[in-house]
């Protein structure tokens, strides 16, 4: 047991040693550093290419939305991000709400990226869209039979319909798009609806609703198009097709993944780079290549497997509804019981 | 000693605990303090996250209260119930039958049920879920065989999926303590219970039972603050908890502070199931007078060998040869495109980090563990266990807690420094691995002190009273008595820790430096996009890695 | 009276080593034996083997006429009614002094089982102390739950396994003719386990004196004092030295202290075998040998040992032989100084002369 002693003795120095050796160390100026809720392989590689063209590296770490953007107000103005990445807009908004974006103003960016894709304030950035749509099962539903979001609440859908859990974002995104073209009232009503229509409980992804459908436990469920095209890249034989809804209305649902510069970024001429560069043809195109992701630069066309799913109207409405709106949404599932 | 005034030497034995002999007072101060240094250090985050009571959360309560609170506070108290019965029953039954008798396997399973624990719950709940469900090759294949609607079958969601898979990945815990109590515990009290009438079987239900509960307690409460804590499980069985509804509050009404009141509302409640177990135990001793520790087996012979032998497999299978060949089927078909170098990194990441937070996390549980022993006054046994609350917190919680305390800390230097010297030096801690490492503290000090406090207990005072005899103090004393005699609570105590380490996600997210990705952080960026294929690899991985404490721990025990 | 225990022929064996050799005994109902001798003689193993807790490689068995064990039965302890106490208590630190006496009444009707338990609280008088923790009492108080908590299911046969050898010497004492009279109110019939021959004589009514996985000799106190039928025996029980002497006729035997008569024979030497100088060893104990400030043999006293009334004298004779002698105290002696004896042996016992 001795040498438990000593090892005792010896693992402050131990630490002390290893805390310098991995201590934070002060920031070239050719680099940049960026908190991602975008996991590692979604994002890496536009990473990657934007250090081949610039030079300037990139130091990232992902999380969680609710984590990050603790962790950058814990931090304070003494931060080391310079930039926040999400997968949703309503977690956008409220860093933006909580005062950890800073508005910046590039000529590039605003050409590159449409205007409800982006803050008024240019506190951040769409940087690819993510289509919240309709799969369903082709030997059980007639696609004459679809038609909106709003028609999943009809009766006619009755134990036919599978959702994802409302604790996923996108979904609360979704209905925070929907209180704001309809109001709360009638919104609640569709909701009601829905969870009336449902055939089993809510599930716990996106693809488990998709291959519920498959299964025919159910005939139609709500997913993002870029997990249908994953599911039929492994599953081709799957009869599931994809159906683009409110076409002769607001048009499909869509939420971002998207970016903006920290308050207290310490290398703001790099961060807002790296924002142009993933603005730019090159990166969207790895946007639309690496997760059959919609490339929010109007100018890059989709990878050939997501423009196969054909062409389709999106609706305008900006994006800073859904962060607006979205503890709004949460209550009214709540209310109506979509767990 | 004079034997016949028992009143007198009652007296006389307590105020020696309390006031200890003049030779002590040397460390009087250390060990005195010890307990509160230790505590306040887990203590400063839990504050973080109480102190959001007296900041108001609008409506969010009010919301609450109105829709999900009162299902979600049912579904928590039957889940945890669920549980924690669940795994005592299988993790104590598993242990009385590896320590007590003998049959074909005994060897393999000893150490092989100690597996499931290394696998993250949320994993073995997908892939579980993943078999079972309407879409799992099960249901499919008697849709198939039937040509009939398996709609009949109860669906795989909800109470009774999330009670299945936590009871097996969480009765590790339980098994594990409850077998080094049987296996430390000699054979005199149940001889004694023979020689008074009692079967075996009734002496195991009424003397080993009550003389290991310290150590079934010890899981029992592990698991029911891993219960409380979890989230991952859960959310693949989308049953709403009381840690879903501090999610919810959080990531969806954007409210870190109604989080946090429940949050607090938590451990709150853990403290008082806490104390109130403490109240109930405070004058048992569980030690023996003399330990006969023979190894001797009880062989069992024709059918029972059999149901043995398939009881512990049939559970093994369910918890991990099931879960594991799903994900190797995944992993092999993954291999070839997902492996590269950096593999080797995560793996040595999470080995260097498990073994240095082992290292800690021991070296304090056993530093709180002697300080009560030394004084067992109530101040010091509130600290120890305000020190060990830091395991019912959500993770993702108590990462928020740990990690503004630690910028409060780094700013407060900064501000120092910066008066003083007028130069930034930038965060110290935060962003280290020491940070990381101060986080595991507050949350697996638990893990660590239940099993080596269970082991003190049976360590007799006259033990302390003969070595004090020999001049023997403090850390000799320590050193070489306790720690001798505690070792394997000690490993018991080591290898949950590295593997609650090691698979550990939240705080390493959230504390890591850059760069320092983990198999766990792997697994989790690769499951938060739905790649479960992709995550099988550094599942694995995190497995094999998970088999080298637990093999030294059976290494040590089967001596 | 019917035997209550009997031993027939029973032999362990461990690893080819032989703990116990073939042993019998006899235990008659309401008697209390006791098995005595050096620590290592098995003694503890035969009362195991009794309890149930090991098994024996031959003999038998019986307690209260019913096969309880042998080569390939072994009845689980449980089913054995019998009683233990062990040596070092094993009471249940979880459970209260009351409950620790109860543990044994599961079949008995609650009201039954308090009866039980407050009569035996008051038996071994812990009146007080009934509602206390095993942790919370002396060591003496721990060993009267003992015994009430092994006496509380009324076994047939009480098993007690050096039970007094925690405790201090006074306390020793007194606890044993306690326990004797409780076995005794009781009508116990028990068997004791010690290494200690006072705390047997003031216990049992039979003692068995062990040595090797035997018993040498099973009798009374009196007789394996004063009748040993063993070299061991002889020098086990009580003090003594053995004094070489010859027989000068068939009822006198010469010794260097003078003629003793009328002599006991041990069993290795047969009365009827002796001859007129055959060598003999003759057993002498220091009650045996007496002051006399007159008389002409001469002694020097080598050691001493003060025993209140009396001292214990080492004493050595010219011839280099050394003698124990018991002299009232008030002769106080100092070492080197020499003293007049005498030979004052009513009966001695007589070995033949040891071979060497």
């Amino acid at each position: 047991m001795t040498s438990l002693l000593s090892a005792k003795q010896l693992l402050p120095i131990l630490l002390l040693c290893i805390s310098f050796f991995f201590m934070a160390s002060p920031l070239h100026a050719q680099e940049v550093v960026v908190y991602s809720a975008r996991m590692e392989q979604l994002i890496k590689p536009m990473f990657d290419a934007f250090t081949t063209e610039t030079g300037i590296k990139v130091k990232f770490t992902t999380d969680k939305e609710g984590a990050l953007l603790a962790r950058l107000q814990a931090e304070g103005k003494r931060t080391p991000a310079d930039v926040l990445i999400t997968s949703d807009a309503g977690n956008l908004w409220e860093a933006a709400r909580a005062g950890l974006l800073k508005s910046i103003s590039s000529p590039i960016l605003e050409a590159n990226i449409p205007v409800q894709l982006r803050d008024p304030q240019g506190q951040w950035y769409g940087l690819s869209i993510r289509a919240r749509t309709l799969v369903y099962n082709k030997e059980k539903v007639d696609p004459s039979e679809l038609s909106t979001y709003e028609d999943l609440a009809n009766p006619k859908w009755k134990g036919r319909l599978c959702l994802r859990s409302s604790k996923k974002v996108y979904n609360q995104s979704l209905v925070a798009m929907m209180i704001a073209e309809h109001g709360e009232a009638k919104t609640e009503q569709i909701v009601k609806g829905w969870v009336a229509n449902l055939a089993t409980e809510p599930l716990s992804d996106d693809t488990k609703a998709m291959e519920y459908v498959a299964a025919g436990r159910c005939d139609v469920t709500l997913v993002n198009s870029y997990y249908y095209g994953r599911l039929m890249e492994t599953s081709p034989n799957l009869p599931l097709v994809i159906f683009w809804p409110n076409q002769e209305n607001n048009g499909v649902h869509i939420n971002i993944s998207g970016a903006g510069v920290t308050q207290h970024s310490k290398h703001e001429a790099a961060a807002i780079k790296l924002l142009e560069f993933l603005s730019s043809e090159k990166a969207q195109n790895l946007f639309a290549d690496v997760n059959f992701e919609f490339p929010a630069n109007p100018q890059i066309k989709p990878s050939p497997v997501v423009t196969s799913w054909g062409d389709f109207k999106k609706s305008p409405m900006n994006m800073i509804k859904a962060g607006e709106l979205q503890a709004t949404a949460v209550k009214l599932m709540d209310r109506v019981g979509y767990r | 000693m004079n034997d016949e005034q028992p009143d007198n030497l009652g007296t006389k034995l307590s105020a020696s605990h309390q006031h200890p002999s003049p030779k002590l007072k040397n460390n009087i101060n250390f060990w005195r303090l010890a307990p509160f240094c230790v505590a306040s250090i887990v203590l400063i985050p839990i504050i973080v996250v109480i102190s959001s009571i007296f900041t108001p959360a609008d409506d969010i309560w009010h919301h609450l209260a109105e829709t999900t609170l009162p299902s979600v506070l049912l579904n928590t108290f039957w889940l945890c119930l669920g549980v924690v019965l669940g795994a005592i029953i299988l993790g104590t039954s598993l242990a009385w039958l590896t320590a007590i008798y003998d049959f074909p396997g005994r060897k393999f399973f000893s150490w092989a049920l100690l597996l499931p624990m290394a696998i993250p719950a949320y994993v073995t709940a997908f892939v579980v879920l993943g078999l079972f469900d309407y879409t799992g090759p099960i249901q499919t294949y008697l849709r198939s065989w039937t040509g009939a609607e398996s709609n009949w079958i109860p669906d795989f969601y909800g109470r009774s999926g999330a009670i299945l898979v936590m009871v097996l990945a969480f009765y590790p815990y339980i098994y594990l303590l409850a077998r080094n109590a049987f296996i430390t515990q000699g054979k005199r009290l149940i001889e004694a219970a023979q020689s008074l009438g009692l079967s075996r079987k009734q002496g195991f239900f009424k003397v080993a039972l009550p003389m290991a509960r310290p150590w079934i307690i010890g899981g029992a409460m592990l698991t029911l603050m891993e219960t409380l804590a979890d989230f991952g499980t859960v959310s693949v069985f989308n049953y709403d908890t009381f840690t879903t509804a501090i999610y919810k509050a959080w990531f969806s009404l954007f409210s870190l502070s109604a989080a946090s009141q429940l949050a607090s509302l938590l451990i709150i409640l853990v403290f008082i199931i806490i104390i109130i177990e403490q109240q109930l135990r405070a004058r048992m001793r569980f030690a023996e007078s003399k330990s006969s520790r023979t190894t001797f087996r009880i062989p069992l012979l024709g059918w029972k060998r059999l149901a043995a032998c398939s009881y512990a497999f049939s559970i093994l299978f369910i918890a991990f040869i099931l879960p594991c060949s799903q994900l190797l089927i995944w992993a092999i078909d993954e291999i070839n495109k997902n492996i590269d170098s950096r593999y080797i990194e995560f793996l040595i990441h999470s080995l260097t980090l498990s073994t240095i937070a082992t290292l800690i996390i021991g070296s304090v549980a056993i530093l709180l563990v002697y300080a009560t022993r030394l004084y067992s006054d109530k101040a010091t046994h509130i600290a120890v266990r305000i020190a060990t609350l830091g395991y019912a917190l959500p993770g993702a919680v108590l990462a928020v807690g740990i990690f503004i305390s630690l910028a409060w800390i780094d700013t407060q230097f900064n501000q120092i420094i910066l008066m003083l010297f007028e130069i930034e030096v930038g965060f110290l801690i935060q962003g280290t691995i020491i940070a990381m490492l101060v986080a595991y503290l507050v949350r697996f000090l638990a893990v660590g002190h239940y099993p080596i406090d269970s082991a003190m207990q049976r360590v007799t005072r006259s033990i302390d009273e003969a070595a004090r005899g020999f001049g023997l103090t403090g850390w000799s004393l320590l050193s070489r008595i306790h720690l001798p005699i505690l070792s394997s609570g000690i490993f018991t105590a080591a290898t949950l820790v590295f593997v609650d380490v090691m698979k550990e996600m939240p705080i390493t997210l959230m504390t890591r430096p850059f760069g320092w990705d983990t198999l766990a952080i792997r697994i989790f960026t690769l499951t938060s996009e739905g790649a479960w294929n992709q995550a099988a690899l550094p599942a694995i991985a995190l497995v094999l890695a998970g088999l080298i404490p637990i093999i030294l721990l059976m290494r040590q025990t089967e001596q | 009276m019917e035997s209550l225990l009997k031993l027939t022929q029973i032999h362990q064996s461990y690893h080819q080593q032989e703990i116990i050799k073939h042993l019998s005994l006899v235990l008659k109902k309401g008697e209390i034996g006791c098995l005595l001798g050096p620590s290592g003689c098995g003694k503890t193993t035969v009362l195991r083997c009794i309890a149930g807790f090991e098994s024996i490689s031959s003999g038998e068995i019986t307690i209260n006429g019913k096969i309880v064990c042998n080569a390939d039965f072994n009845l689980p302890p449980e089913q054995r009614r019998i009683g233990m106490v062990f040596q070092d208590y094993a009471l249940f630190p979880h459970l209260s002094v009351s409950a620790n006496i109860g543990f044994g009444l599961q079949q008995y009707t609650k009201a039954e089982r308090t009866h039980r338990i407050n009569e035996l609280i008051t038996t071994v008088g812990l009146t007080e102390a009934s509602d206390r923790y095993p942790h919370e009492l002396s060591g003496g108080q721990q060993q009267r739950v003992a015994l009430a908590r092994a006496l509380a299911p009324r076994p047939d046969l009480l098993l007690l396994d050096e039970p007094f050898s925690n405790l201090d010497i006074s306390l020793r004492e007194r606890l044993s003719l306690e326990v004797r009279d409780i076995l005794k109110d009781q009508h116990t019939t028990a068997i004791l386990v010690t290494h200690d021959q006072t705390e047997a004589f003031s216990v049992a009514d039979v003692i068995g004196v062990m040595h090797q996985g035997e018993i040498l000799q099973w009798d009374t106190a009196y007789n394996l004092y004063h009748h040993p039928t063993n070299r061991f025996v002889a020098q086990f029980i009580g003090q003594g030295t053995f004094v070489p002497g010859h027989f000068i006729s068939p009822e006198k035997i010469q010794i260097a202290l003078g003629i003793v008569e009328n002599p006991n024979y041990s069993d290795y030497f047969e009365q009827s075998e002796h001859t007129t100088n055959e060598t003999v060893d003759v057993l002498l104990r220091p009650d045996d040998i007496v002051y006399n400030e007159a008389s002409a043999l001469q002694a020097t006293v080598v050691n001493k040992a003060f025993r209140g009334a009396n001292i214990l004298y080492t004493l050595k004779l010219s011839s280099g032989q050394t003698l124990l002698s018991l002299i009232p105290s008030h002769h106080n002696h100092s070492i080197g100084e020499s003293i007049g004896i005498q030979l004052a042996a009513d009966h001695v016992v007589v070995f033949s002369r040891e071979k060497t």
